[in-house]
């Protein structure tokens, strides 16, 4: 199959072509321009399934750009946790569906075809972010990824909107700052840029500026996936921006920081030449923290999506701890669940986007009996907020489970405490909202008769509400996927 | 004191302010700035991280990694001075302590 690599460039470049062309296919209106980022995503999408295929069949496979061989050119590597993709395209192809719509009746008619360049740049930025086997490349693509984050946050052009998006440009730029400062000291430690080349290189280095280049590599990840007390800019961020672009922030992009994470970690374990275990702990101390904060603040929200918010932050704790615990299960939980919290989120946020979008109303009051007058959309919400709970059939539970496991085996079960504790305040802000949405009465009378969304709304969150299920009960599908890739990941340690 | 060594105290002094700008100053402006003075700290590290070639020619590689850091850092910069100017122009607040009157966002 050696004329297939290609596909990987082409992969990361369709995107790219398809946003920068979006403005010149559309008219000032914006016409034309849904269909075109929609044709864009599903060509994007076909690829990765080609992709995953691939992997499947044959295990990781990498590609050079441009012909110049691994440790001077830019080497392209598709692996297990690359199939992260799948979600990546699966949800920015819901998003665009959905935002039809959506975009139309939230901005401005001339914002409408750089609302789709930005998505597909996002995208972009995502997928190279993935793929890449470099590090300066890695950079790179997260900063296609940032920028786009911070202008769709901003784009409504509401004060408060301004405001978020300029907090989490801030916080933003200390971040990407901090990686490139550790990138580049692992360059100089090292002479190289690719990733498995640092890896074998590593050993025998100085422990001082190693320490460094990992401490602001990891900073400048933690801040990007919004560890506690790093996550200031998130609840406002995700909270004020257009629906879709919640769910693509709150699913993938937040993300972006723990599959940094996971690379950086592939390059300490392989290479041997650093012991992580003060960095694990604190890993796993910011994580619990992360877990009771965010679920806490949750709980005490009245806005939807504000809550919503806080509770990415709890699970992004989920995460982080299991990564920190560095048991064979916890990081095989704390994988699967990057996979499966993107799909939660996005079934919580689109529909609470569509709740908002029909009702006109974003808090837990004004939206009271809305089950009532909308019960697909709130039987799909109510799905993902069971999920999000971690009760068994749903795909919350298997990760949430495993990282318990992990806390087990790692011999900390004050952790696996922390994370029950989590649950159980998850399932106070659940309840709040089922709720409201079905047994409170609708406050005011003169409300104005809702319905449910327009189908190009509804059929994303049913779709995604349908996926929470059957990734509970396909629960071994994603499992024995990540597996091989744990595996590989801790046999530096002995297995673990 | 070799060249090296004053750009990479040099640009970790540099760093040092921008930091304390960013964080501590609510001007917006100020933020803004801060962010760049940051970056051209972590710049300057990074043209002094150029002298790890053992024949005394300095290596290229960090030099193109910071002229492509000057093109993010300028893309930054950009977005968030449009971003304070559109903030400005709607509150009348230059800095973000003050709440805005809340609005029906979406």
């Amino acid at each position: 199959m050696t004329s297939w690599p290609p596909l990987l460039v082409l992969f990361v470049l369709t995107p790219l072509v398809g946003a920068v062309l979006t403005p010149a296919v559309s008219d000032a209106s914006g016409r034309r321009s849904w269909e075109w980022a929609l044709g864009t995503m599903l060509l994007t999408s076909a690829m990765a399934g080609a992709l995953i295929m691939r992997v499947l069949d044959e295990g990781p496979f990498s590609y050079v750009v441009g012909g110049w061989v691994a440790p001077y050119g830019i080497e392209l590597r598709f692996d297990e946790f690359s199939a992260f993709v799948a979600v990546v395209c699966l949800l920015g192809l819901l998003a665009v569906i959905f935002s039809r719509h959506y975009a139309r009746d939230a901005l401005a008619p001339g914002r409408i075809p750089y609302y789709y360049t930005l998505l597909l740049l996002n995208m972009t930025g995502m997928i190279g972010f993935i793929v890449t086997g470099d590090l300066f490349n890695l950079y790179v693509f997260m900063e296609i990824l940032s920028l786009s984050a911070y202008a769709l946050v901003a784009i409504s052009g509401e004060k408060t909107a301004e405001m978020a998006a300029f907090k989490y440009l801030v916080m933003g730029a200390v971040s990407s700052l901090s990686i490139l400062f550790g990138v580049g000291l692992l360059y100089a430690l090292t002479g190289s840029l690719n990733m498995a080349d640092v890896t074998g290189r590593l050993a025998g280095s100085a422990e001082a500026p190693l320490v460094l280049a990992f401490a602001a590599l990891t900073l400048g990840f933690m801040v990007k996936s919004a560890l506690f007390p790093l996550h200031i800019w998130l609840p406002d961020a995700h909270a004020i921006a257009p629906s879709p672009v919640s769910a693509v922030l709150s699913g993938l992009v937040v993300k972006v920081g723990i599959l940094g994470m996971l690379r950086v970690y592939q390059i300490a374990y392989g290479s041997g030449a650093i012991d992580l275990s003060g960095l694990n702990l604190m890993l796993t101390w910011l994580g619990a923290i992360s877990i009771v904060m965010g679920a806490f603040f949750a709980v005490f929200q009245d806005d939807i999506k504000m809550m919503l918010a806080y509770s990415t932050i709890s699970n992004i704790g989920y995460i982080v701890m299991g990564l920190g615990l560095a048991s064979p299960y916890s990081l095989i939980g704390a994988s699967v669940h990057v996979f499966n919290h993107a799909l939660i989120k996005a079934t919580l946020f689109l529909g609470a986007g569509a709740l908002i979008h029909q009702t006109g109303r974003r808090t837990l009051t004004g939206l009271a009996g809305v089950g009532r007058s909308m019960p697909l959309t709130t039987a799909a919400v109510s799905i993902g907020a069971i999920s999000i709970v971690g009760i068994p059939p749903t795909a919350g539970f298997l990760c949430k489970w495993y990282i318990a496991l992990g806390a087990m085996q790692a011999g900390e079960p004050l952790f696996a405490v922390a994370l029950v504790f989590g649950a159980l305040l998850i399932f106070v802000y659940y309840i709040r909202m089922v709720n409201a949405f079905y047994f409170r009465k609708p406050q005011e009378a003169g409300a104005p008769a809702v319905h449910e969304a327009p189908a190009t709304m509804l059929v994303p969150v049913l779709i995604l509400a349908a996926l929470c299920l059957v990734m509970g009960v396909l629960g071994r599908l994603p499992l024995s996927f990540i597996e091989p890739a744990v595996t590989r990941l801790l046999a530096p340690l002995g297995g673990g | 004191m070799s060249t090296y060594l004053i750009y990479a105290v040099g640009g970790a002094l540099i760093f040092s302010i921008g930091t304390y700008a960013l964080l501590a100053q609510r001007h917006i402006m100020h933020k803004v700035i801060g962010a760049n003075i940051m970056g051209s700290g972590i710049f300057m590290v990074l043209i002094a991280l150029g002298k790890r070639t053992p024949d005394g020619v300095t290596d290229p590689v960090p030099q193109a990694m910071v002229l492509t850091g000057i093109v993010v850092t300028v893309a930054l910069t950009a977005l968030g001075l449009s971003i304070a100017k559109r903030y400005y122009t709607l509150t009348g607040l230059d800095d973000l302590d003050q709440d805005p009157p809340a609005c029906d966002g979406r």
